[in-house]
């Protein structure tokens, strides 16, 4: 086959299959209406079928044209009204719709895959039809005018219907006129074509077809006898025609335009009902409203002209809009740049200007004291420098205006350029809604269920690359909803519900996304039964569960690991690669949410985005590096101030974690995460230097003084980053420096969140998105690439690898902490421990470990000073905080006062702080049980009995801490 | 009718009616003989007229072409175009808009 014949042949299977998936729901519609079948539904599937049919026919492809070719005589009968539409019948021919998929996939060997079976179970309609033609011989009026319309959409495929109106909006009469070329042509020595320009005289002749399929080759074809038909507009009255052209009048049909004149009706009822719904979305600021509407108008303007484009080439203008949309990025940034550049010139120029003058004022002053000539001179050069001055400014100034108008015209006209691009790749839903009535036919006949599926919204347009990535989810959750949520028709009977399920397939604009909604009046979803499988997983525990929503509760069918077949089959709805489904619809950029009310049905609702070549991102630094997450993974930002790291980011099983809002929120630090050495900026020098800290409490060191032999062979430090220091501690306390916030983009992962820590948080933009080489393809940090509007690439992160890829545990975290909690206390417990025992407070007994007291200080009271409210003691060169312990324990303040006190000072806090004691009672190592249930408070360890006295047992870090948060670290 | 290495042209000099073309349908058969995969140009652009089983005769020579594996094409006169046209035969066969020389 030659390259112009493949071509046409490509182009025959594309429409080919475009017919086919035509005919599916046609013939679905056939089966609904029974025997109020509309003759031009059924025209439309003879036209498709036809159309196979003479297509492969020409190419010689014969098990196309066979197949073809029986399903039109199966069609026939119906039409002929010798057959009626059973589902057996359906199943046959939509078997044949499958067979002819199948081969149009493999043309090429199409003749060796067998059509055997589908025209066998074609062939027993076909023998009906002759039974039916010998009962009925006549047929009525009506049939044989379906027939001649029949006839004409089969012969004719290529007439359009816009004509047929046009034909009758004129007043004219539409004819279909059979010639015999030997009778009608040969023997009266006319040439079809003198033939048929007599014709035009009186009317129009709009389409010729004829069928040379007995030609097959040279020997005898100009012998051969050809059935012209020939569709005839003219204003010629049936009676005339026939004198008008020539022909009998037995090869004359008048074509009833019955109901073409009822659909021109139709149509202007349609146009109205779409104007005022034009008129609606004007009004409307809903967008969900404005859909709606958008569907009627758009169902109204299908007869627009259409272009097949290749989507090779598609894809190539949506990347150069791409690269038109950063280099306009990189334009107005440069040009802002110079424009900002030039203001600072001008009011440089203006100050110099300013001094200038004011300089040669003074010459002038002092000249007029001395000579003449020097006042000329000097008069001289200031008009010179004057008008320098001023040609310069004005100079300045001419460069801009203009400039702006023709920046905002780039702008917009690449910003609309983009919009059409991405609006050409957008395709109608339907495209993937239109298999679902099959499937929920065949699957509901299989199950012996009867279910009504409604189709909502499919004019709603979605990326190309989106709706093809639909498919599959989209089955999954319909075979979902057909199978385990309608119930069985008994089940139905007995909870009061019609015996036909409902299906309901939705899509709508709403927030700027799609949204697709499967709907069934099934069941819904068992949360009993879920609940107990989500035990029996180990998923969640009783606790967990009591506190899930019923929303919560639902949605956990779509966790992985909880919908394996077995698990689910037995639950009442849904399950079977749920997990897959939502995966898959994550990885779109879109959500999915599941709502269920028991007895009633479940509503499963998935939101998109229009498209996957532009997104909303977030861009953001870490190591001196931009980045871009998209926006549909974040939850929120969190900026934890340097004060406030200690108390909000704790460390947990090697895992940082933060508290928000009470709970507990894993950490993933970017840099760590991506394999970069971690460094930060020296908020004093403004160099970027390593961080070396293992945990955000920790303090970080000066450059300068780092010895160079201190740095690990394993920490390569990058170029232009000075090495920090180890040397933790000793100088100055930056921690609370404003530029030591931390910056955390809290991710949505799964159910759970994890918040990421970046170095800073920048604007949102909109980006191109740019696929990754084959190089960083296998990386799962990475979701593609862009380039900013620098003209520097940003790496766009893929949240849930990074997540993935970090091993971040989510539910633990809490039963952790509380593990961590007992398991400190029962080894405390299990310690023979050594104990200081002092009274603080009115008669309070307390202990302290003595491994944590540095000494104890007997000093006069008279030492101690108190300013703003707190008590200080001059310890050392330096001045010591006192606290009472009165102030933070449930204990009574001390009434009497005496002229010493002791103060405890604590190890490990720089002598920065001590507690008072009335009195320092003894030392003592005891093995005795600290009860934790008795007394409570934030800093009591517990309760012992100790020389026979209650004893509260202090943990001074934290007092210190209550008292002084952000003085105190780990 | 002319042959060169790259393609088979055969050229029809006069109107395809009436007895005329029972006499190229001999030929055709004659020549087709020759067509072994080379592509065959059947050059109508000096025909003005043409009747029924000159258009079948066409679609037979089509059809003999397909048979053995070669390309085929039609270099129709403006009026033949038309006619072609209307008759839907640019859909199923290379037709070319040419003028005689």
């Amino acid at each position: 086959m030659n390259m112009q014949d493949q071509e046409m042949l490509n182009e025959l299977i594309v429409e080919s299959r475009e017919h086919l998936s035509a005919i599916e729901p046609d013939l679905l519609e056939l089966e609904q209406k029974g025997d109020a079948i509309s003759g031009e539904l059924i025209n439309r599937v003879f036209r498709a079928v036809h159309s196979i049919k003479g297509g492969f026919g020409f190419f010689g492809i014969e098990h196309i044209t066979k197949l073809s070719h029986a399903m039109e005589n199966v069609m026939a009968k119906i039409r002929d009204k010798n057959l009626a539409i059973t589902p057996e019948v359906t199943d046959a021919l939509l078997k044949g719709v499958d067979k002819l998929r199948t081969l149009l996939d493999d043309v090429a060997n199409a003749e060796s895959i067998p059509i055997e079976a589908e025209i066998a179970g074609l062939n027993p309609f076909l023998d009906q039809q002759v039974q039916a033609k010998t009962k009925t011989k006549d047929f009525d009026k009506k049939t044989s005018e379906n027939n001649i319309e029949t006839s004409i959409h089969q012969k004719h495929p290529d007439i359009q219907e816009t004509q047929m109106i046009e034909t009758v909006k004129n007043g004219k009469h539409l004819y279909q006129i059979t010639l015999n070329s030997r009778t009608d042509l040969s023997n009266k020595d006319v040439a079809p074509s003198v033939l048929l320009e007599t014709w035009e005289k009186f009317g129009e002749v709009m389409d010729v077809s004829f069928d040379f399929d007995n030609i097959s080759g040279i020997l005898g074809s100009s012998n051969k006898e050809i059935m012209y038909s020939v569709v005839y507009s003219t204003v010629l009255e049936p009676d005339l025609v026939s004198a008008g052209t020539g022909i009998p009048e037995e090869q004359i049909f008048t074509i009833d335009l019955t109901e073409t004149r009822d659909k021109i009706k139709s149509e202007a009822a349609a146009k109205q009902t779409a104007q005022s719904a034009a008129q609606k979305i004007s009004s409307s600021q809903e967008q969900g409203t404005s859909t709606a509407a958008k569907t009627q108008i758009k169902a109204d303007n299908k007869i627009e002209d259409a272009l097949r484009v290749k989507v090779g080439l598609l894809n190539n203008l949506m990347n150069l809009a791409g690269e038109l949309v950063l280099s306009r990025n990189q334009l107005m940034q440069s040009v802002n740049r110079k424009l900002s550049e030039a203001v600072e010139t001008e009011s440089l120029l203006k100050n110099v200007t300013q001094q200038f003058m004011q300089s040669t004022r003074n010459m002038q002053e002092a000249s007029r004291q001395g000579h003449e000539i020097v006042n000329q001179t000097a008069d001289k050069e200031i008009a010179r420098l004057k008008e320098t001055v001023a040609q310069s400014l004005s100079m300045r100034l001419m460069d801009v205006p203009g400039l702006n108008s023709i920046m905002q015209n780039i702008d917009m006209v690449t910003s609309l350029l983009q919009e059409s691009i991405m609006q050409t790749r957008l395709q109608p839903i339907s495209v993937v809604f239109a298999k679902f009535p099959r499937l929920v036919r065949d699957l509901a006949k299989k199950l012996g269920k009867e279910i009504n599926l409604t189709l909502v919204g499919q004019d709603v347009e979605l990326d190309k690359s989106i709706v093809e990535q639909l498919s599959d989810p989209l089955t999954h959750l319909i075979r979902n909803s057909v199978d385990h949520g309608v119930e069985s028709q008994e089940d139905r009977k007995k909870a009061g519900k019609p015996v036909q399920g409902e299906v309901v397939l939705r899509a709508f604009h709403e927030g700027g996304k799609v949204h697709i909604q499967i709907e069934d009046d099934g069941a819904g979803v068992n949360r009993n039964r879920v609940k107990e499988k989500a035990i029996e997983k180990g998923l969640f525990t009783v606790d967990d569960l009591a506190k899930m929503t019923d929303r919560e509760i639902d949605n956990i069918i779509m966790l992985p690991g909880f919908s394996t077949a077995a698990v689910v089959s037995d639950v009442s709805g849904r399950g079977v690669g749920m997990d897959v489904v939502k995966t898959n619809i994550e990885r779109l950029g879109g959500t999915v949410d599941i709502e269920s009310e028991p007895g009633k049905g479940t509503i499963i609702t998935m939101k998109l985005p229009l498209t996957l070549a532009i997104i909303s991102s977030l861009i953001v630094s870490a190591g001196g590096r931009r980045f871009a997450i998209p926006q549909v993974g974040i939850d929120e930002l969190v900026r934890i101030r340097a004060k406030d790291v200690t108390k909000r980011i704790d460390r947990l099983k090697n895992c940082e974690v933060m508290r928000l809002r009470g709970k507990l929120l894993p950490l993933v630090r970017l840099e760590i995460a991506l394999d970069m050495v971690p460094t930060f900026i020296h908020p004093e020098s403004n160099i970027r230097m390593v961080d070396k800290r293992k945990r955000w409490s920790d303090r970080r060191g000066l450059a300068e003084d780092k010895p160079q032999e201190s740095q690990s062979n394993e920490q390569k430090i990058p170029a232009g980053v000075i090495p920090g220091d180890d040397r933790r501690g000793k100088g100055p306390d930056r921690r609370g420096n404003v530029s030591n916030a931390v910056k955390i983009v809290v991710l949505k992962y799964q159910d759970q969140h994890y918040g990421l820590v970046v170095e800073e948080v920048y604007d949102s933009e909109e980006i191109v998105v740019k696929p990754l080489s084959g190089y960083l393809k296998s990386s799962q940090c990475y979701a593609g690439s862009t380039i900013m509007g620098d003209g520097s690439v940003a790496m766009i992160l893929d949240t849930n690898g990074l997540a993935q890829l970090s091993n971040l545990k989510f539910n633990d975290l809490e039963k952790d902490i509380e593990t961590e909690k007992e398991k400190f206390l029962k080894d405390s417990n299990k310690k023979l421990r050594e104990l200081l025992l002092f009274e603080a407070g009115e008669n309070g007994n307390f202990g302290v470990d003595l491994s944590m007291v540095a000494r104890v200080e007997k000093v006069e009271t008279s030492r101690i000073v108190n300013i703003g409210g707190k008590d200080f003691l001059k310890y050392e060169d330096r001045s010591m905080r006192l606290l009472k312990l009165s102030d933070y324990l449930p204990v009574s303040a001390a009434t009497e006062t005496s002229n010493y006190t002791f103060v405890i000072v604590p190890k490990g806090s720089n002598h920065i702080m001590g507690i008072i004691a009335n009195q320092v009672k003894d030392v003592v190592k005891t093995d005795a049980l600290l009860d934790t249930s008795n007394i409570r408070g934030n800093g009591i360890l517990g309760s012992a009995m100790i020389n026979s006295a209650l004893t509260l047992v202090v943990d001074m870090k934290t007092v210190f801490k209550s008292a002084e948060p952000e003085m105190f670290s780990d | 009718m002319m042959k060169n290495e790259n393609e088979f042209r055969i050229t029809v000099e006069k109107d395809m009616v009436g007895k005329i073309v029972f006499d190229l349908e001999k030929q055709f058969l004659e020549e087709a003989r020759s067509i072994i995969g080379q592509p065959v140009v059947l050059d109508l652009s000096a025909v003005k007229l043409i009747d029924s089983p000159g258009v079948a005769l066409c679609v037979g020579l089509f059809k003999e072409c397909k048979t053995k594996g070669s390309a085929f094409s039609i270099d129709a006169s403006p009026d033949l175009y038309r006619f072609f046209k209307l008759f839907k035969l640019t859909k199923v066969i290379e037709i070319r808009e040419r003028a005689a020389v």
